[in-house]
């Protein structure tokens, strides 16, 4: 009995301690809280950015896995947005009510601005706090309106490809601008691959 | 890093094999602690022995203090641990019908597996049982239906409904736990030894 | 032979706590909230003008570091007096991560800034929330600061790229391009609101 005893005080001591190393390490942030070092390296993958291009082909396809999210602030988003986009200024982004939007499974967020220096931003703030298949449209509505609204025709000894590629941005600027009868010839870019990360991995169990 | 298979770390056909390696170990443990008599069981509601009690509450205090502490490190997030939603109602009759089948029968679900293969008749008996109880529920389901899904608070953790830190919380379900080992422990002394 | 059980036990346990221990050390940390870096995002007073980092470095003042977050190969080229080179692929190195924390415990102010303005804002938003709170951007990055000390420190035109500022009017550049005004908000559809998947069954286990 008493060798039971002292068993039962060593391991509740060796518990004890454990569970106060736990009350002095208090976990940091919150749970779903992307940890800095993948915060880091997220920053460093090339693959956040679309191409303006890209974006405006799966605009015109009507990509539904597409979802534009305009960070700039409401008047500005009034006055010209890309079309399907919906507007959550970058002092919103934290805002419960936007959740369903940011989080919403399946889908590609595209996070665009003016430039894209908000939107870079906007992209770290939300990948700290757990979002995913984040992505942020290079360059922004003004090197939107370079491509697509006003593009430099390419000098007539271009490659094939820049050349279709010319034609493509013509096409997608009558899209834009109201040609809605105008044939619109979709570039036959290689899609990207979109490495997607898992959905919330799920362990089941029981005792 | 973890979670090791659905992280893509180690590959997904390897789930039956740790599946297998776990179950054997999982029923080698239960067996050789006594788990496959049903009067181990039964003993923890008539007070002469509390070793279920605390084989599970250790269960769950090391699991709950290893998974913080791999969340600490960065070994494992917790987020990415699924949590199963609360059905409060189901699992208020759940437990109530739960409970009352380890009185009579003397078993848990897994035990009584146990119990059958070592050839205990009524853990056999439990077995059988159980199965029956599967089909009555599953045919039934229709009518049980609405209170299955009632209630559904969606997959709670407790330290967040009273809002505390996790690691408090923890702390206190350790405590908790200790005092309660430290409870039973006396009232076994106090109680007349039973023979298996 | 129980006892050497036991001592191996022992040296486990020892062992798992000596690991637990060495592996947390150098983890980095968030300092500030979702909340708060979206703060300091909205407060924007962290850019640092060329002219005034010029004058730090005639002065040679000692309360501030500059941080080349380029290349080695064009920080070799030519960077700021006083510039350390970090590049910031780099910045969580082990010896580069000892040098910002080294700077920062001096109470230094340290300026980042990359070839353009943009290269800064990743690196500067990431240092910010893992503890670090005297840096600042240099505006306009590298290029903008040779531009502007070429003119002899005179008053430059910003260079594109840098701010946030429209470049177009959106609108007003569709509506002359098109000349069908009403058509783009038109084809604004609202997204449908994405229902967040439930989970679907799942295996529950019991003992």
């Amino acid at each position: 009995m008493m060798m039971k005893d002292k068993a039962y005080w060593i391991l509740a001591a060796v518990l004890l301690m454990l569970g106060g190393g736990l009350l002095v390490f208090s976990p940091a942030g919150k749970p779903d809280e992307l940890p800095p070092e993948e915060l880091f390296r997220a920053m460093h993958d090339s693959s956040r950015f679309l191409h303006t291009d890209e974006v405006t082909r799966r605009i015109i396809e009507e990509d539904p896995s597409l979802l534009l999210i305009d960070v700039r602030n409401s008047e500005s988003f009034r006055s010209f947005s890309l079309p399907g986009a919906v507007n959550i200024p970058v002092t919103d982004l934290l805002l419960p009510e936007w959740e369903d939007y940011l989080r919403a499974p399946g889908m590609e967020k595209v996070l665009y601005s003016n430039d894209d220096i908000m939107a870079g931003q906007a992209w770290i703030l939300c990948t700290r706090v757990g979002i995913t298949d984040l992505y942020i449209m290079r360059g922004g509505l003004n090197l939107w309106a370079d491509h697509i609204l006003v593009p430099e025709a390419p000098p007539e000894t271009a490659s094939m490809e820049l050349t279709d590629r010319y034609r493509f941005r013509l096409g997608a600027r009558l899209y834009f601008t109201g040609g809605t009868g105008a044939e619109v010839s979709v570039m036959q870019a290689e899609p990207i691959p979109v490495v997607r990360r898992e959905k919330k991995t799920t362990i089941q169990g029981g005792c | 890093m973890g979670p090791l298979i659905p992280q893509g770390v180690i590959d997904p056909a390897w789930n039956n094999v740790f599946a297998l390696l776990i179950g054997l170990a999982f029923g080698f443990i239960l067996e050789s602690s006594g788990f496959s008599s049903s009067r181990k069981l039964a003993g923890v509601f008539y007070g002469y022995d509390f070793v279920v009690l605390k084989v599970f509450m250790t269960a769950v205090m090391v699991c709950m203090i290893g998974l913080l502490y791999f969340d600490y490190m960065g070994w494992m997030k917790l987020s990415s641990i699924y949590i199963l939603p609360t059905f409060l109602y189901s699992v208020i009759i759940g437990g109530v019908i739960m409970g009352f089948g380890f009185i009579l029968g003397g078993y848990c679900p897994g035990t009584s597996f146990c119990g059958a293969v070592i050839g205990k008749i009524d853990a056999m008996f439990f077995t059988v049982g159980l199965y029956l109880g599967i089909l009555f529920f599953s045919v039934l389901y229709p009518v049980f239906e609405k209170i299955y899904h009632a209630a559904n608070l969606g997959p709670v953790q407790v330290h967040d409904l009273i809002g505390i830190p996790a690691a408090w919380f923890a702390f206190a379900f350790l405590v908790a736990g200790l005092i309660a080992f430290f409870v039973v422990s006396k009232i076994e002394a106090r109680a007349k030894k039973v023979e298996y | 032979m129980k006892n050497t059980a036991k001592i191996i036990l022992t040296l486990l346990f020892v062992f798992i706590v000596l690991v637990f221990l060495f592996s947390g050390r150098n983890q980095l940390r968030y300092t500030l909230s979702a909340e708060e870096v979206l703060l300091e995002i909205i407060k924007e007073d962290y850019d640092m003008s060329p002219r005034e980092a010029n004058e730090i470095s005639v002065n040679k003042e000692k309360t501030t570091v500059f941080i080349d977050l380029r290349d080695p190969v064009l920080y070799d080229n030519g960077h700021l007096d006083q510039a350390v080179n970090i590049p910031s692929g780099k910045l969580l190195d082990r010896h580069f991560m000892k040098m910002l924390r080294n700077f920062h415990d001096e109470g230094l102010t340290m300026v980042l800034y990359g070839q353009d303005h943009r290269e800064a804002v990743g690196p500067f938003l990431f240092l910010r929330q893992t503890g670090f709170n005297r840096l600042k951007i240099l505006t306009g990055g590298y290029d903008y600061f040779q531009r502007v000390a070429a003119s002899g420190n005179g008053v430059e035109e910003l260079p594109e790229r840098v701010s946030e500022e429209p470049r177009y009017d959106f609108a007003a550049l569709i509506e002359e391009i098109g000349g069908a005004p009403g058509q783009v908000q038109q084809a604004i559809a609202q997204p449908v609101i994405p229902v967040r998947r439930e989970k679907t069954t799942t295996i529950q286990g019991g003992c």
